[in-house]
């Protein structure tokens, strides 16, 4: 093989290997999620007060669906706790949905302190979930919205802050 | 040799990503993940058995059961052996993985026309995704032959 062909081969490989990278990569990938339903839903907050997602609207929400007897549910609470505190002054809001009762996140939160609203959807918000991406209903789920209310990323299972501040700071910039 | 470690490396790329995108697909729907069925094996004796895939649990603790008829009645639910498991918020729990059989007597008999048992579960997979408790019905015929309804 010449030298030309070496190098026409190695710019070609290296074209393919981009691309694949630019749409295959999570943080150029965007879902198709409509998430309509998710801005438009209103909830009580853990002081009784109806909030609707759809108020934070133009800043980058991290949407997180947990439930008290979900273990790494809870493991990943102080994680976003963490981000909330370092990057709330920034534009990002962390709004935790609970697929659980009043009861339980306040027992919870008593132990565990939370930076963010945490709003109170009781069983009934799985199917939220459902409609905001969460295919098979497990939890904890969470999706990164733009500041528009467009789906950036879903992430299903437990989260550190470490691997949602790349997200979270693409969205932000 | 470039090329070679080229085609190499953005194989590995691309093949790293679509692991990552099936790994998200792979979680199964929770009613594939615990699958129920129940039998009355005698007129006082009911078993009721999960099949949990590979890679799923269910905890024993969350476990209940009723019934949808007021003449039927059931007695202490036997577990079988569980096996333990950790995590640094509930401790150590006993859990089941595979298949459990939980055999529930009945301290009134079913008559002809059986009962219709209520069972909640609730378990998790082992990536880190946790399903809400599930509720079944199962109506049972004096038979013994299970007819399954609908989850709700």
């Amino acid at each position: 093989m010449t030298r030309a062909w070496q190098t026409a081969w190695f710019l070609g490989v290296a074209l393919i290997a981009a691309l694949a990278g630019y749409f295959l990569n999570p943080l150029t990938r965007e879902p198709k999620v409509d998430t309509g339903a998710l801005m438009a839903t209103s909830l009580p907050d853990m002081q009784g007060q109806r909030r609707q997602i759809g108020e934070w609207r133009g800043k980058v929400l991290v949407v997180n669906f947990w439930a008290t007897w979900c273990p790494p549910c809870l493991k990943e609470v102080p994680e976003l706790v963490r981000l909330q505190g370092r990057l709330g002054s920034n534009d990002l809001q962390i709004i935790g949905i609970a697929v659980d009762s009043e009861t339980n996140v306040r027992q919870f939160a008593q132990t565990h302190p939370i930076n963010y609203p945490v709003l109170i959807g009781n069983a009934g918000a799985i199917e939220l979930s459902r409609l905001a991406g969460n295919a098979r209903g497990g939890l904890p789920y969470t999706i990164v919205l733009d500041r528009k209310g467009r789906a950036l990323r879903l992430f299903h299972g437990d989260l550190t802050e470490a691997t949602l501040a790349p997200f979270v700071d693409r969205a932000l910039r | 040799m470039r090329v070679r470690i080229a085609v190499f490396l953005s194989t590995l790329c691309v093949l790293a990503a679509a692991v990552g995108a099936r790994a998200e697909q792979a979680l199964l729907e929770p009613d594939e993940a615990f699958r129920i069925s129940a039998r009355l094996v005698s007129e006082d004796l009911l078993e009721v058995s999960y099949r949990i895939a590979d890679g799923y649990y269910l905890y024993k603790d969350r476990f209940s059961f009723k019934v949808e008829n007021n003449r039927v009645r059931l007695g202490p639910v036997e577990f079988p052996e569980a096996e333990w498991h950790s995590d640094e918020f509930f401790g150590r729990s006993e859990i089941y993985r595979r298949q459990v059989t939980i055999r529930i007597p009945l301290e009134t008999p079913p008559g002809r026309l059986g009962f219709k048992l209520v069972a909640v579960s609730q378990g998790c997979a082992d990536v880190g995704v946790c399903y809400l408790p599930a509720t079944h019905r199962v109506q049972l015929a004096a038979a013994g032959r299970p007819l399954e309804l609908p989850q709700q």
